[in-house]
């Protein structure tokens, strides 16, 4: 009885049925994102308005594309980002503007005049360096002794569609292998959970995640090496005559090959081959009388 | 593969239905059925010994080496 019991349990609420849930969801979400960026792109706004606020869907996109971006160089000497032109501004807010004769620079600093970039802002919150106090329990309080900023996000606003589907490739190829993978993986985990792990579809499955993850990687790279030029012109903050400018920001686009994904590609390729070894192994047991 | 499976003649020879034999041995239809076919890749020696047993013949007289002419004279 108490064996049945468990049975049951294990059953019902089996990790591997949650797991493809869970799955099932992402695939959705992911689905739902890739359709959300699509009409951002085409012009149309990404969330709906419940009330005056709050908001559902891609929020984020109220105050343009986010886009990650990584600081070149280490430790941040100074805080005092702002920049206006005719073409738009650049922003940091908490911190102290800078002079009229930086700011006139500032201006030059731009080496597209063209550019289609209408607003960026940033999102860093960036140390200067000190110690600075932070919350800390009994007399032994925590410090930040060495601030440092690795990475952040920009915001821009661009009303070009192409410009737009540009800037949100990266994302759009991320969402695409992410839904593709959840779904293949859920497929997978259903196919186990019957009993038939070593199917036939099971290793195309696992090769087709991992060849998608290499193929991701090599995509980006080499979207980075055709677009570096056109995207230079966000590397705004990179060290430019007659102004010291503390930190070098870099888009996205300037991609490097993650060793880490290829990686974890290399190795779902392995897994695959170990898995049509196992179909092979399976059909044989099969035809074992 | 040339090695061919003679269990329909054992079975008219001993006057017994494939589902008569597939309840004494304790194989499934279906299995026996891949084994009668020749579509089976391997038969285990268990396997084996209860159907021999159950027709009282030897395991030569289930299956047979054909040569690559005889062979593709059979399948035709």
């Amino acid at each position: 009885m108490k064996r049945r019991f468990f049975q049951y349990l294990k059953r019902r609420f089996s990790f591997f049925r949650y797991t493809i849930a869970i799955l099932n969801l992402t695939t959705l979400f992911s689905v739902l994102g890739i359709i959300l960026i699509l009409l951002y792109v085409l012009g149309g706004t990404p969330y709906i308005n419940l009330s005056n606020s709050s908001k559902l869907g891609l929020t984020d996109f109220e105050r343009g594309i986010p886009i990650p971006v990584r600081i070149m160089s280490g430790y941040i000497l100074d805080s005092s980002f702002y920049g206006q032109s005719a073409h738009g501004s650049w922003s940091y807010s908490g911190s102290t503007s800078m002079l009229s004769s930086q700011r006139a620079h500032w201006d030059s600093v731009r080496s597209d005049k063209d550019a289609h970039v209408d607003i960026i802002t940033t999102e860093f919150r960036i140390w200067n360096g000190q110690s600075t106090t932070i919350v800390g329990k009994g007399d032994r309080p925590a410090y930040i002794t060495d601030g440092q900023l690795l990475s952040g996000v920009l915001h821009v606003q661009t009303q070009r569609k192409g410009w737009r589907l540009l800037l949100l490739l990266p994302k759009l190829l991320y969402l695409s292998l992410f839904a593709f993978g959840a779904w293949q993986v859920a497929r997978l985990l259903g196919d186990i959970l019957s009993g038939a792990a070593f199917k036939n579809t099971n290793y195309r499955r696992i090769r087709n995640i991992g060849w998608g993850i290499i193929a991701w990687q090599l995509v980006l790279f080499t979207l980075s090496l055709a677009f570096k030029d056109w995207m230079a012109f966000i590397n705004f903050y990179s060290t430019t005559p007659g102004y010291h400018s503390p930190v070098q920001l870099s888009v996205a686009y300037e991609y490097d090959l993650s060793f880490s994904w290829l990686t974890g590609g290399g190795v779902l390729l392995i897994l695959a081959f170990a898995f049509k070894m196992g179909n092979q192994l399976q059909q044989e047991q099969d035809l074992t009388i | 593969m040339p090695i061919v499976i003679n269990l329909d003649v054992m079975l008219a020879k001993r006057k017994m239905s494939l589902t008569e034999l597939s309840e004494k041995v304790g194989i499934t239809m279906a299995n026996l059925s891949i084994l009668k076919s020749g579509k089976a890749k391997a038969i285990r020696f268990s396997t084996l010994n209860e159907i021999c047993k159950v027709l009282e013949c030897q395991p030569g007289d289930l299956m047979e080496y054909l040569n690559e002419k005889e062979y593709k004279k059979l399948i035709g």
